[in-house]
């Protein structure tokens, strides 16, 4: 049995950097992806959201999700129509990489605040317009806590090819730590700003 | 000569790219940030600041020295998803 097949993966939050590690991690060829989000789709998501389509408005994200990786995959697939809180984060302790594709900072300090209690690590990408980065939070580390520090809520603007591309460095990220192969990139951000032509790995 | 480079919504807030200065250190260079633009203390504590790529909270943060050749980043932390 490959090393992937033995891995769990708990995906949180089905938009826009979800819906793009959802399709990519279905095709690793993992033991069991667990997907988790409270919305259904709307119309405002179809400027970004991979599976959001005029015929799923109103559909529960993590079912139109869940369906197609059944389609694409033979992983377990186990989905949960919720918003992560107190009462469902100990789905954390089921997987060995939980993957941050939340939309604002307080989800992602409470999501990195659970995964460090558990001992568990997390993938973090964050967009806004053109640019954005992504990490590895190791549960011995406070990455996410200190990287956002005293950042306040302000409203993003969210671009498909941008939100693609923080999540296709979300799942090489995830890739590397389920593959053992992540020490490159401990301590260390991705960031990028297209517009700049920017893409770098710098130290945290 | 220092280079200043403005990243993500530190550029959409300041409608420029970079700008060019010679600072004493990262404070003097965010105070004549602020006058330039017109914005606050308060609008640029949102920013993380990279001196030659390495992030000034493992150096003397706002009292990290600069001086002629060096190249700053000011970065955006992005949230959206």
């Amino acid at each position: 049995m490959s090393l992937l097949k033995k891995k769990t993966v708990l995906v949180v939050g089905c938009g826009g950097l979800g819906g793009y590690v959802i399709q990519q991690l279905g095709r690793m060829d993992l033991g069991t992806l667990i997907i988790l989000d409270g919305d259904v789709f709307e119309k405002s998501n179809l400027n970004r959201q991979l599976l959001c389509t005029k015929s799923n408005l109103g559909i529960s994200k993590a079912q139109v999700y869940a369906d197609f990786l059944n389609d694409i995959t033979d992983a377990k697939v186990i989905s949960y129509f919720a918003k992560l809180d107190e009462s469902n984060a100990d789905l954390i302790n089921k997987a060995d990489v939980v993957i941050d594709c939340v939309d604002s900072v307080k989800t992602r300090l409470f999501l990195a605040e659970q995964c460090k209690k558990r001992g568990k690590i997390l993938i973090h990408a964050g967009v806004d317009g053109e640019c954005g980065q992504a990490f590895i939070c190791y549960p011995d580390k406070n990455t996410m806590q200190d990287f956002y520090g005293e950042s306040e809520e302000v409203p993003h603007k969210t671009i498909s090819f941008n939100v693609g591309l923080a999540a296709s460095l979300e799942t090489m990220l995830a890739y590397r730590v389920l593959t053992n192969d992540d020490e490159e990139y401990k301590g260390k951000i991705i960031i990028f700003d297209l517009p700049s032509g920017l893409i770098k790995v710098m130290n945290l | 000569m220092v280079k200043v480079k403005f990243f993500g919504t530190a550029r959409v807030l300041l409608k420029d790219k970079e700008m060019d200065g010679d600072f004493k250190n990262i404070k003097d260079m965010i105070d004549a940030i602020c006058e330039k633009y017109g914005v606050t203390q308060k609008d640029m504590k949102q920013y993380y600041v990279y001196v030659n790529e390495v992030n000034i909270s493992t150096l003397k943060k706002y009292k990290t020295e600069l001086k002629d050749g060096d190249v700053v980043y000011l970065l955006s932390p992005a949230s959206g998803g």
